[in-house]
C-alpha cells in the first residue's frame, strides 16, 4: 500500500524585499495544511532544498518552518492537547533529486504505520548574505502532503541511480574570497547533454524493472534544470505528450520544480485520468530519481 | 517474522592534531581569560589538518568502519550522509552534489542508494532513524550512517570575533573534529533497538544558529547557552520516560547512557536532573568529552566507539544513547549490547 497525495501548494515570493525560501514554505506549508484535522495527523515534516535560507547550516531549516508553523497557531492546538505529539523535523539534500527520497521516507513512515500523515517541502534560496555567480534557480517553495492510501494506489515504487563519471559536471560551492563570501555554481558545457542520457537510460531500465511500458504512463513529471533538460526529453517520440513542465514565473526551479510541475495540473481532468504518472528527476552527481505514482 | 535493524559495526576518524584548550585561551583577545577548561571540562580536541576535511573524516570514519563489518563494500545498499558540515580543506562549503554521492564513490559502494541529510547535533540519530524504517520495511538489508564534522572553523572564527564575555559564541570553543560511520544491519525484531525515538521541539529552534560567515572563511555558531541547557534540562526527563514507556522499559533498565557531548559540566548537571526525577542512575553516564570537545552528530557513536574498545560493555548492556541537537531536537536510542563488544578492543 503505497501513499497518496492529499494536496499540494506552491508559493513565490510576495515581495521583492522578501525573496528567502522559508516565508515561502510557510505560506505553501500552511496551504496544505489548511483543511480541518490536517495538521494535527502529521508527524514528519521534511524540507529538501540545496541552497539554504541565509547560509544557515543549523539548525535544520524544517525546525525553523515548523516552529513558525506553531507559532501562527496551525499547530497548536495538537500541542496543547498532546505535549508529546511526535513530529520530526529534518533537512534532506540530494540536488535536484532530493524531492523524490524525502517523498520514498515519508511514504515509508506511512506505509509502517509510523506516522498517519507527512509535509514535503522543497525550494531553493539565493542567499542573501554575499555574492552570487551563475545562480540559475527561481525563488519559491511547494509543499505536498501526503497520508496513507489504498491498496496498488499511491506511491508504489522508488528507483534512485547514479552516474559518478559525471561527478564534477555541476557544483554548487560558497566560499570566502576577498572578504567576502560567494556562492558559485560551476557547470560544464557537457551537462544537459549527460543529464538527458543518464534520465532516459534510467527511465528505460526502471520500466524494464517494473515489468511496464512507456505506453502504461500517462504523464511523467520531470526536473526543469538545466535548461532545455524537459524540451530535450520530449523530443523523444514515445514521451512526446507525457511530458508536463510548467512556464513563465511558475518555471526555472531547482529542487521544488517537479511540484510546481504537479501544481499546474493537480486539479484538472488530464491528471484525474491517469492512471500511472512517472516522477523522473536528475541531478548534480549525476544522480537520477524516478518515482511511480498509481491512481 | 518482523524485522529490526541492529547496530552491526561503527568506524571513526579523528585528525592527528590535537589542540588544548589552554592553546585556545592563549589565542583569545579577551581578559580577563576565560576559565574555559574550568567551565566545560574539555582539556584538548582534535583539529583537521593539511588535506583533511569533511570528505575526508567521513571516508576514513567509513573504511575504519567496514574493517569491523562482515558486511562487504559492494553489499552495502544504503548510504545517509548527515554532517551539519561539507567544508574542504580551504572552507569551501559544498551544497551540491551530494556528499554522499562522493563518499559511496570514494568506497567504492557504487550501487547503494545514497543522500545527505542535515539536522544539527542529531544528524546521525536521525539518519540511523530512517535506516532503521528502509530495513524494517526490507526496503534494503543494510545502510551506512556516516559523518564527517569538520567544524574547528567555528571555533577559529570565535576565538577572532568574541571581544566580551558573556559571549554567543562561547560554545564554539568548545567544538573539534571527527568522523563517525555506522553500519545497521537487518535482524529479528526482538534483537533490534528497542528504542528509537526523535522529536522536534521547534518553540526553541533559534537558540542555536549556525551559518556561513560573512566575515571569515567557514562558519560561526551563536548560541544561548543558558536557555538551551534550561529547555534541555528540563524537557529531557519526561521525553526519555515517555520514550521509555513506550517500550515497555523504564531508566533503572539502562545499564549506560551516553548523552549528547557538549560540557562536563553540563552533563552532569543533567544526570544529577535525571536521578532526582527518576529516583535512579544507570551504572554510568558516559562522559568522552575532556579529550575529544564536542563533536556535533558524531559525538555519541564517538563515544560508543571508545568505550567498546576499551572493553567497558558486556553483551546483554542496555545502552541509551541520547542526543540533543539545535531545533531544539531530542532523541533516545536504545539497544541491548551484541556480538559489537567481540569485534573491539582486541
Amino acid at each position: 500500500m503505497g501513499s497518496k497525495i492529499e494536496t499540494i501548494k506552491v508559493s513565490l515570493p510576495l515581495f521583492s524585499f522578501n525573496k528567502g525560501y522559508i516565508p515561502c514554505a510557510i505560506r505553501a506549508a500552511k496551504k496544505c495544511l489548511k483543511k480541518r484535522g490536517a495538521a494535527e495527523q502529521i508527524g514528519m515534516l521534511i524540507s529538501t532544498g540545496v541552497y539554504r535560507e541565509k547560509h544557515i547550516v543549523e539548525p535544520a531549516l524544517s525546525a525553523l518552518i515548523l516552529r513558525k508553523l506553531i507559532q501562527k497557531s496551525f499547530l497548536c492546538r495538537s500541542f496543547s492537547q498532546d505535549r508529546f505529539k511526535k513530529i520530526l523535523a529534518f533537512d534532506l539534500n540530494n540536488g535536484a533529486c532530493g524531492l523524490i527520497q524525502a517523498l520514498q521516507i515519508i511514504d515509508g513512515y506511512i506505509q509502517s504505520g509510523k506516522i498517519e500523515s507527512g509535509l514535503v517541502i522543497a525550494g531553493d534560496s539565493l542567499p542573501k548574505t554575499g555574492k552570487t555567480e551563475n545562480y540559475p534557480f527561481s525563488q519559491g517553495a511547494a509543499a505536498i502532503l501526503l497520508s496513507k492510501g489504498g491498496m496498488e494506489k499511491g506511491f508504489v515504487c522508488f528507483k534512485t541511480e547514479s552516474y559518478p563519471q559525471y561527478k564534477d559536471d555541476f557544483i554548487g560551492y560558497s566560499h570566502f574570497t576577498k572578504g567576502k563570501r560567494v556562492l558559485t555554481i560551476d557547470v560544464k558545457k557537457d551537462f544537459l547533454d549527460h543529464t538527458v542520457r543518464c534520465a532516459l537510460t534510467s527511465l528505460d531500465k526502471f520500466l524494464d524493472e517494473e515489468k511496464m511500458k512507456i505506453e502504461d504512463v500517462d504523464l511523467v513529471i520531470c526536473s526543469q534544470y538545466p535548461d532545455g533538460f524537459a524540451s530535450e526529453i520530449r523530443n523523444r517520440p514515445d514521451l512526446k505528450d507525457k511530458i508536463i513542465y510548467p512556464n513563465g514565473i511558475k518555471s526555472g526551479f531547482h529542487t521544488s520544480a517537479p511540484l510546481f510541475a504537479l501544481h499546474s495540473i493537480f486539479k484538472t481532468q488530464r491528471f484525474r485520468t491517469a492512471k500511472n504518472i512517472l516522477f523522473l528527476t536528475v541531478g548534480a552527481g549525476i544522480t537520477t530519481s524516478i518515482a511511480l505514482y498509481s491512481q | 517474522m518482523t524485522t529490526g535493524s541492529y547496530i552491526e559495526s561503527i568506524g571513526i576518524k579523528l585528525p592527528e592534531e590535537k589542540v588544548s584548550t589552554q592553546s585556545i585561551i592563549d589565542r583569545m583577545k579577551i581578559s580577563p581569560p576565560i576559565k574555559l577548561e574550568k567551565i566545560t571540562g574539555i582539556k584538548e580536541r582534535h583539529f583537521c589538518s593539511g588535506d583533511e576535511n569533511t570528505f575526508s573524516l567521513a571516508v576514513d570514519a567509513a573504511i575504519d568502519c567496514l574493517t569491523y563489518s562482515s558486511i562487504k563494500v559492494h553489499d552495502i545498499e544504503m548510504i545517509i550522509y548527515c554532517s551539519i558540515s561539507k567544508f574542504e580543506s580551504d572552507l569551501s562549503y559544498y551544497y551540491e552534489p551530494s556528499i554522499s554521492t562522493i563518499v559511496k564513490q570514494k568506497i567504492g559502494a557504487n550501487g547503494a542508494l545514497s543522500f545527505d541529510i542535515s539536522n544539527a547535533c542529531a544528524g546521525m540519530a536521525t539518519g540511523i532513524h530512517i535506516a532503521n524504517d528502509f530495513i524494517q520495511r526490507r526496503v534494503v538489508n543494510n545502510c551506512m550512517i556516516v559523518s564527517g564534522e569538520f567544524i574547528s572553523n567555528i571555533c577559529n572564527n570565535a576565538i577572532q570575533s568574541i571581544e566580551t564575555s558573556p559571549s554567543p559564541e562561547f560554545a564554539s570553543l568548545t567544538v573539534g573534529d571527527a568522523g563517525a560511520a555506522v553500519i545497521l544491519g537487518k535482524t529479528a525484531n526482538e534483537n533490534g533497538f528497542e528504542v528509537l525515538n526523535l522529536q522536534t521541539f521547534s518553540k526553541y529552534s533559534k537558540l542555536c544558529i549556525g551559518k556561513l560567515s560573512t566575515k571569515y572563511p567557514g562558519a560561526q555558531m551563536f548560541t544561548q547557552m543558558q536557555k538551551l541547557q534550561k529547555v534541555s534540562i528540563s524537557e529531557s526527563p519526561s521525553f526519555v520516560e515517555q520514550s521509555l514507556r513506550e517500550a515497555g522499559l523504564s531508566y533503572s533498565d539502562i545499564d549506560y547512557m551516553i548523552p549528547h557531548q557538549t560540557a562536563k559540566r553540563a552533563i552532569m548537571a543533567g544526570a544529577i536532573n535525571f536521578k532526582e526525577y527518576f529516583g535512579s542512575s544507570p551504572k554510568e553516564i558516559i562522559i568522552t568529552v575532556e579529550l575529544m570537545g564536542n563533536t556535533a552528530s558524531t559525538t555519541l557513536f564517538l563515544a560508543l566507539y571508545h568505550q567498546l574498545q576499551q572493553k567497558k560493555f558486556r553483551k546483554e548492556d542496555r545502552i541509551l544513547l541520547l542526543s540533543f541537537a539545535s531545533g531544539l531536537v531530542m532523541g533516545v536510542i536504545v539497544f541491548k549490547l551484541n556480538e559489537l563488544v567481540d569485534k573491539y578492543g582486541q
